[in-house]
């Protein structure tokens, strides 16, 4: 459609200008914002750049403007959810979202909508809904049914785990995650009859929130919930295609719930082999390093049911070897030795061909770049092959007794 | 005779003064006065007689070219052809090519006259048998001009007698010929008034940077509630179409012929011409699509085309009606709201074009009704026409200060949610209507009058 949209852009202007001028006006009237609303309804389902673009910055102008006499709280939120819609309902343009304050408010007080149950006017026309007649009821049973609050949430999860830039990262990791009304609201959003886009979108938006939802002083909820969140979770990593975006969203939410000791007894068992995508994460990875440095998590993962998580986990730690902290380098060191000598004997061959591979690979990499190069890239492909070389020697030398 | 002056002169110049014989003037040796006169008039009717022909020939050149086609197909024919038409009856083509017989008339009369005036000084007797037939004639003559100018019904209708009846009796049809023709003289002249002033007075430096803006702090922008559709469509070319239609529709048709016709209608741009075409009757003939044997309203299968286009037809007329017309127009609607039967029924096997023009036809007869526009899938064409009838008909509801029918707002719904999506065409009017929902006035640049074809 974009590739029309110039066709239409002016009239779109146009429209968003009254939008704004009529929201921001504090003397507007009731009929000027009852229209107003009409026809955002109207015009927020339209998939284009500059519907989603104009939706967002109308939304921060929404959010923003005085509640008055004509401009009631509800009309807010009213408004508030159609230009979300508008700003991130289409997979092809999602605006970048500079400043999450008023998402994370405006998603805060649906969580509380959606634990309250209330549910405040009619919903919105979703596109992979098909409209009905008003004067007939919703009879499609097959799929959950979206009601108004939870489109909202979708669209705000959306906003924050799609479209945040290096600025809203970084506020999101001060944001704090533990305010009961927003862990029932993850909780609930997570379960198995939710919409699988909206699932899907908090699956993303979880491990941006890790550090204070994983890593808190005091228990956040119950462990039946912990346990229960862990399972559905585990549900929407199942129903979900593992693309590499994906493999890194979920593997950095793994990681943060293995770094918890509260948390990583309630990691469903099969789910440990998600730690096979481990060459889909960053090397600056927060979760990682935390996991690295962490000396306990040898011995407990150790006690984990699933035999691969150990062998994975090793795999992991011998190609980070030389990145390790030395207690846990000796710790691997012992663990190391302990295979050898035990049933697992055959996990050392794992451990070199998974190291020697990822070497081959970034010596094939590196002969993109010249011998002396001084590109950043060139200089940490030759670390970690240093790093790597290091790490096999241990091993091998290891493996000789 | 010369000779005679010249010695006279001769004489004189020398000082002797002519006596006798050679003072007497010379007598005129050459033919009667009145045969001079006579002769005058006789080439006078031969010139007329020439000059006749001469464009008796003109006019077989002008024919010849109307009757030589170009190429292109037949409707492009058809359309020059009209335009032709249109051209002869604008430049009154009969009138002057009828004025040929006066010509020769005129040229006879000069003949008879001639003829009496030279026989009446050879002999009386025979010169008063042409005066009596000369006089007879012309008694005659001008006997049958009064009785074609006092009776248009008369078969002896000749040029002067059509010229009287102009200037006795005008038509509506003259007035307003006159009225346009004056109404072009006055614009002519304001223009040139107008550039003359501008001449006079100059502006200001900054009108060549700002353009048509003001400079004095704001824009003005050329912003109008009247919609589009008001930009009245009488350039080159167009103009032809609506008139054959409105022209076709003076003469009586059946259901057939009626539907063929009326598959034109949405076609030609917006026209206040199209109005001539008669609401009723489009109303009465969709009606007799029907079967009315079923206790529900179907239409006859065999005439299902025709039945869509007529009901196209009717939909594209009835809304320049409610959006531009005046009381008599309103009066014309609502009587046939009131005697509408409800036509939209789900009978139409995946007919959607015929199911929904039905139903907007029932919508704007009898009011809102729902419509689940999910079951209905258009063709691309029928949408974007839709598209524009239903932009109008918001236009015509806000204008008058009611809500917006729901079944517009669901179109609207549906036309922006499609996938693929639908045409800009499309966009462009159901983005029209959110302004107009919001209280935006239509923008008069923004969607021109669009040429259908």
């Amino acid at each position: 459609m974009s590739r029309y949209s110039h066709q239409f852009d002016p009239q779109i202007n146009r429209i968003y200008a009254k939008l704004t001028q009529t929201f921001s006006n504090p003397s507007s009237t009731t009929d000027e914002i009852n229209r107003a609303l009409e026809s955002m309804e109207l015009i927020v389902p339209l998939s284009d750049r500059n519907v989603a673009q104009k939706s967002y910055e109308l939304f921060h102008v929404v959010i923003q403007a005085p509640v008055s006499p004509t401009y009631s709280q509800d009309n807010k939120w009213r408004a508030s959810r159609l230009t979300m819609h508008g700003a991130y309902k289409w997979d092809q343009f999602l605006p970048w979202v500079g400043d999450p304050d008023d998402i994370l408010t405006f998603l805060d007080h649906h969580f509380d909508l959606a634990a309250g149950g209330k549910n405040q006017d009619k919903p919105i026309k979703n596109q992979d809904e098909p409209i009905q007649n008003q004067d007939e009821p919703i009879q499609n049973q097959d799929e959950p049914i979206q009601n108004q609050d939870e489109l909202a949430i979708q669209n705000a999860l959306r906003a924050l785990a799609y479209a945040s830039d290096p600025v809203t990262i970084e506020a999101l990791k001060r944001f704090n995650p533990t305010k009961p009304s927003f862990i029932s609201g993850i909780c609930h959003v997570f379960q198995g009859g939710r919409p699988f886009e909206l699932r899907k979108a908090a699956l993303f938006f979880l491990p941006l929130i890790g550090d204070g939802w994983f890593n808190t002083p005091d228990p956040i909820m119950a462990p039946d919930q912990m346990r229960s969140l862990c399972a559905d979770w585990a549900s929407t990593v199942d129903a979900i295609e593992h693309s590499p975006d994906v493999q890194k969203a979920t593997l950095m939410a793994l990681l943060w719930m293995i770094n918890s000791p509260r948390w990583h007894s309630h990691i469903v068992a099969d789910k440990w082999e998600l730690l096979e995508y481990f060459p889909s994460l960053p090397d600056d990875s927060q979760p990682l390093k935390r996991c690295l440095d962490n000396p306990k998590l040898i011995d407990e993962i150790r006690d984990v049911r699933n035999p691969a998580a150990m062998t994975l986990w090793m795999k992991i730690l011998w190609m980070k070897y030389k990145e390790l902290a030395p207690g846990v380098q000796k710790q691997l060191e012992r663990v190391t030795k302990d295979v050898a000598q035990g049933r697992r004997r055959g996990d050392l061959e794992t451990y070199q061909s998974a190291i020697e591979a990822e070497l081959m690979k970034a010596e094939n990499a590196l002969t993109q770049y010249n011998t002396w190069s001084t590109e950043p890239t060139a200089i940490a492909l030759r670390t970690k092959i240093e790093n790597l070389q290091s790490a096999k020697f241990v091993l091998v030398s290891l493996k000789r007794g | 005779m010369n000779h005679t002056l010249l010695k006279i002169m001769a004489s004189a110049a020398l000082g002797n003064v002519p006596t006798g014989a050679d003072a007497a003037l010379p007598e005129w040796e050459g033919p009667d006065s009145t045969i001079v006169h006579v002769q005058a008039i006789l080439y006078a009717s031969l010139s007329t007689t020439l000059l006749a022909a001469f464009v008796a020939m003109l006019g077989k050149q002008w024919l010849n070219r109307y009757a030589s086609m170009g190429r292109g197909s037949v409707v492009d024919r058809g359309r020059q052809r009209k335009r032709r038409m249109d051209g002869m009856e604008t430049w009154k083509f009969g009138l002057v090519m009828e004025c040929l017989p006066l010509l020769l008339q005129a040229a006879l009369l000069l003949l008879g006259y001639a003829l009496s005036n030279y026989l009446f000084f050879i002999n009386r007797v025979v010169a008063s048998v042409v005066i009596g037939f000369l006089t007879f004639g012309l008694l005659f003559y001008f006997l049958i001009g009064s009785a074609a100018t006092l009776s248009y019904n008369c078969p002896f209708q000749t040029p002067p007698s059509l010229i009287l009846r102009f200037f006795i009796r005008f038509d509506n049809q003259h007035r307003r010929y006159l009225k346009r023709s004056r109404k072009w003289f006055g614009y002519i002249l304001a223009r040139m008034r107008k550039r003359r002033q501008k001449q006079r007075t100059g502006g200001p430096d900054g009108s060549r940077v700002f353009g048509a803006y003001d400079i004095n702090g704001h824009i003005e922008l050329d912003v109008t509630s009247t919609p589009p559709l008001f930009k009245r469509a009488d350039r080159d070319g167009y103009q032809p179409d609506s008139d054959c239609i409105a022209w076709m529709f003076e003469i009586p048709m059946d259901i057939e012929v009626t539907g063929v016709i009326a598959r034109f209608i949405p076609e030609v741009p917006w026209s206040p011409v199209t109005w001539t075409i008669p609401l009723e009757r489009l109303h009465d003939v969709l009606s007799k699509c029907f079967d009315h044997s079923l206790t529900y309203a179907r239409v006859k299968p065999s005439l299902r085309d025709h039945a869509y286009f007529i009901a196209k037809a009717l939909t594209h007329v009835t809304m320049q009606h409610k959006c531009l017309g005046d009381k008599s127009s309103n009066a014309m609607v609502k009587s046939i709201s009131d005697r509408h039967i409800i036509m939209g029924s789900g009978h139409y096997e995946g007919d959607s074009d015929l199911e929904v023009t039905l139903s907007i036809i029932d919508c704007v007869f009898s009011g809102p009704r729902p419509m689940d526009w999910q079951k209905f899938s258009f063709t691309g064409t029928h949408h974007a026409w839709m598209g524009h009838i239903i932009l109008y008909h918001a236009w015509d509801i806000l204008e008058k200060g009611d809500p917006m029918d729901n079944y517009i707002r669901e179109f609207v719904l549906y036309s922006l949610q499609l996938k693929p999506p639908p045409p800009a065409i499309i966009i462009v009017d159901c983005l029209f209507i959110v302004g107009l929902a919001l209280g935006i006035k239509l923008h008069i640049n923004d969607l021109l009058a669009a040429d259908k074809r």
